[in-house]
């Protein structure tokens, strides 16, 4: 497979596995197969997101990609570099910003944390004043950078971490759920912060279980599950997807799984999903337009107690509930 | 790469630094050893025996809080989820271990200054250097070289998750063959060329003669001579380390 | 006989509150093997020093090591009941507290003596110090004794844990400090006397010179006595201050205190 330079990330046929092993005298070993082979590319300049559920290789991929773990299978190149062979040209080029309170040196204040890192990371000591004025600006925490990071909130810690990762101004960023763990408005900030810097040129890849981040930030989403990519293409793409569909949500108590089971069977549904929020279901079912759907739908729930019924066009949600949950 | 090892080593020894619990424990138990010392060797003894006696406490702290901490440093950098960073990073991993190890040891410069003052003010030990200059040498040069060895207890260690805590087992056999309290003169013969691959030896005699009076010359080149020969063995571990925590994902880096 | 019964299966339960908290991989390191290289350590520093036979650093040390599990040990039990939320219930349980808590000062004991027995195992090995046949059942009690006067010393430890953070290191802190003041190295009439007088309130000052007493020869003197004495007004010191606390945080509703 030769490299094409247009791409900033290629990945074909990845595969990884970890052995697992139980006991502590006796292992007995058996493999997890984290990735079962997947192919995916990113262009230069590209926000690129990686949408899965919890456990479905997002990470894996990740640590791939900036090269922590190495490959069982297949290939992926970051620049033209592979990942497995040529791994410090790639850690020279990519930044890697993983969410969360931890990854930093919380009793020395930011601005250490920054220099010692831009050290690590080999940016000349004549650029680093000036990088590290400019990255502290960007994602805002200039005036506060001689404070000690265990007083920082976690906002100001990822807000640390981006501008850490930007140190050395790789052109690939790896964000692996960044905004995990923020309140609304540091999460917003942190978004509107990440698409600044694709503007900028950066090419970003981003992992998230967040649908709508994925929606308002991405330009190409890779839908994930179980260790294969069920779907790639744009939001609108991944949408029109079921696009001729309605989406009827109905807040039931009591439902039974019998119930839901012949909801099913009701001509026109697609698939239908459960939530449990606090004392009530929320039952989602993804039908055929046009289909005349409430009558029947509610004829099969007639013994539980019903709430609240609408009826709504899907979202990017929808779309990905009915990819992760068909495999 | 020089730059790299000082910012290194500033970084940790103030993350050290700034944790009430290692500073206290790196004064605290070179004041009692020197103490004991002091009073087993008896108050009417030679002056350059009771310093010696109180240097050697000293040393005795940088070995502890080496072989605990610099043994560990692996587990901390992982704790604290700075170790994938550090992995991910484009210079070769034992450059950024190094600093943290000989951060460990650094922070002994506390136990130094704890317990000077401590047989100045309790026990009239006069501090008085024969060769001050060479002995300003042999300190950050002791310390360099038990930091090394500091090195490779990390890049060994790591692969035995549950050993960190062996560090504890390594106190006294380290500080009874090195002969930093004890002299080795006590000791059975078979032990000398055991002390001879161990750099607290060479660094307690550098700083022993450079204080009391003697060639610290000599000692002060084992010590560079291990340091480069324990760089080279932690490199071969490291390597072997950062193949199969990629490989196998085992020795997980979070 | 419900006390007894208390006392002996709360003891052996909480076996596992004293080790729970603290892995093999640590306790045996810290307890088992760095005690037997002490004794070496400072029985060679005895011969360079020329202070004392081989014997007085034996006993000294021995002694000394059965003291650990009970100092650091206890701190981190009653930590560990606190975490379990067990302590409270404890404290409230009709059983007898003194037996309660004594039945948990059992597992540290044990531990203690068996330590100090591998110590003076090492020392016969290695340094060729054998204690007489006839003088063991009475070592042994002194040992028994020192190792329970220690578990009371943690126990307030313990109590003051409830209150005060990071007690495991203040626990270290009188290990550190019976190194220096308790005469199993430094022979106490070297010491000034502020240093002595701390010894005194201390354990172990006692059970050690009674030790070497009867492993050279002597008989059970008086002295075992006051080690006994100096551990029972410990534990009390001990079960004082947990009802002192425990009544606090009744008053003022600070439940995290117990």
């Amino acid at each position: 497979m030769t490299a094409d330079p247009a791409l900033a990330v290629q990945v074909v046929g990845l595969e990884r596995s970890y052995r697992v092993g139980k006991g502590v005298f006796r292992r007995r070993a058996s493999e997890l197969q984290a990735l079962r082979g997947i192919t995916f590319s990113i262009e230069r300049g590209e926000l690129f997101g990686l949408l899965g559920p919890n456990g479905a290789g997002k990470t894996t991929t990740i640590k791939v990609l900036t090269t922590l773990l190495l490959p069982s299978a297949g290939t992926a190149r970051v620049l033209g570099f592979d990942v497995a062979r040529q791994a410090r040209e790639v850690r020279t080029r990519i930044g890697y910003v993983f969410g969360g309170d931890r990854g930093l040196y919380d009793r020395l204040s930011a601005l250490d944390n920054l220099r010692y890192f831009a050290d690590v990371y080999r940016v000349p000591p004549r650029t680093q004043r000036p990088r590290i004025d400019e990255l502290l600006e960007l994602v805002g925490l200039k005036g506060r950078e001689r404070e000690r990071v265990e007083t920082y909130s976690r906002g100001m810690r990822q807000r640390l971490h981006i501008a850490r990762g930007l140190l050395h101004d790789p052109p690939v960023l790896f964000l692996d759920e960044p905004t995990l763990g923020l309140d609304p408005v540091g999460a917003r900030e942190l978004r509107q912060t990440i698409a600044r810097l694709q503007q900028a040129g950066k090419t970003i890849l981003l992992t998230t279980h967040y649908m709508f981040e994925a929606d308002e930030l991405c330009q190409r989403i890779a839908v994930i599950s179980d260790g294969s990519i069920v779907a790639t293409g744009t939001p609108a793409d991944l949408k029109s997807r079921i696009s001729d569909r309605t989406v009827v949500e109905i807040e039931a108590f009591g439902a039974s799984d019998e119930m839901i089971e012949r909801l099913r069977s009701v001509a026109g549904v697609a698939s239908v999903s459960v939530e449990l929020r606090e004392q009530a279901q929320v039952i989602l079912v993804q039908a055929s337009r046009g289909a005349e759907l409430l009558q029947p739908l509610l004829r099969e729930l007639e013994d539980a107690r019903i709430g609240k019924v609408v009826p709504r066009p899907p979202t990017l949600e929808d779309a990905y509930v009915d990819l992760v949950g068909s495999t | 790469m020089i730059r790299l090892l000082l910012s290194g080593l500033r970084v940790h020894f103030l993350q050290l630094s700034r944790s009430a619990v290692e500073v206290v424990s790196i004064t605290v138990w070179p004041i009692i050893y020197a103490t004991v010392a002091y009073y087993m060797f008896g108050a009417e003894s030679d002056p350059d025996v009771l310093l010696t006696a109180s240097l050697g406490a000293t040393v005795m702290a940088i070995w502890s809080s080496v072989a605990f901490s610099a043994g560990g440093a692996i587990e901390i950098q992982r704790r604290l989820g700075t170790l994938e960073l550090l992995v991910a990073a484009p210079i070769p991993f034992g450059a950024v271990l190094a600093p943290i190890t000989i951060a460990t040891s650094a922070i002994g410069i506390y136990a130094l200054g704890a317990t000077l003052l401590w047989g100045r003010l309790l026990f009239g030990i006069s501090l008085h250097f024969e060769h001050p200059v060479l002995f300003a040498l042999s300190l950050p040069v002791a310390i360099v070289a038990i930091g090394m060895l500091g090195l490779i207890l990390a890049s060994t260690l790591i692969f035995y998750r549950a050993a960190l805590f062996l560090g504890a087992s390594f106190e006294y056999p380290v500080w009874l063959v090195t002969g930093l309290l004890v002299p080795l003169s006590v000791l059975p013969g078979w032990v000398a060329p055991l002390s001879w691959l161990l750099a607290p030896t060479w660094g307690m005699r550098a700083i022993r003669e450079s204080t009391v009076g003697g060639s610290p010359l000599s000692a002060l080149a084992m010590c560079v001579g291990l340091s480069a020969c324990y760089a080279v063995i932690a490199a071969v571990c490291l390597r072997a380390f950062e193949r199969l925590a990629r490989e196998r994902a085992t020795l997980a880096l979070t | 006989m419900t006390s007894l019964r208390v006392f002996l299966r709360g003891g052996v339960t909480s076996y596992r509150a004293l080790f729970g908290w603290l892995n093999p991989w640590i306790a045996v390191p810290m307890f088992v093997i760095a005690p037997l290289f002490q004794l070496l350590f400072f029985a060679y520093l005895g011969r360079a020093t020329d202070v004392a036979s081989d014997t007085y650093f034996v006993v000294g040390n021995a002694l000394l090591a059965a003291s650990l599990p009970g100092l650091v040990g206890m701190g981190g039990s009653i930590s560990g009941e606190r975490a379990a939320k067990t302590l409270s219930m404890l404290l409230s349980s009709p059983a007898n507290r003194v037996a309660l808590f004594l039945g948990r000062t059992l597992p540290a004991i044990t531990n203690g003596f068996v330590v100090s027995a591998f110590c003076f195992l090492t020392g016969a090995l290695v340094l060729r110090v054998h204690v007489a046949a006839s003088a063991i059942p009475r070592v042994a009690l002194i040992i028994v004794v020192c190792a329970f006067s220690c578990a009371a010393l943690g126990l307030c430890m313990g109590a003051v844990g409830l209150r005060v953070r990071n007690v495991i290191s203040g626990s270290w802190l009188f290990v550190a400090v019976l190194l220096l003041v308790s005469g199993a190295n430094v022979p106490l009439d070297r010491l000034p006397d502020w240093l002595q007088t701390i010894g005194a309130g201390l354990p172990l000052n006692h059970g050690i010179a009674a030790a070497r007493d009867v492993v050279e020869g002597g008989t059970l003197g008086r002295a075992v006595l006051f080690e006994l004495v100096v551990g029972i007004v410990y534990t009390g010191a001990g079960l004082l201050l947990l009802r002192a606390f425990e009544f606090e945080s009744r008053r003022t509703a600070s439940l995290e205190v117990m």
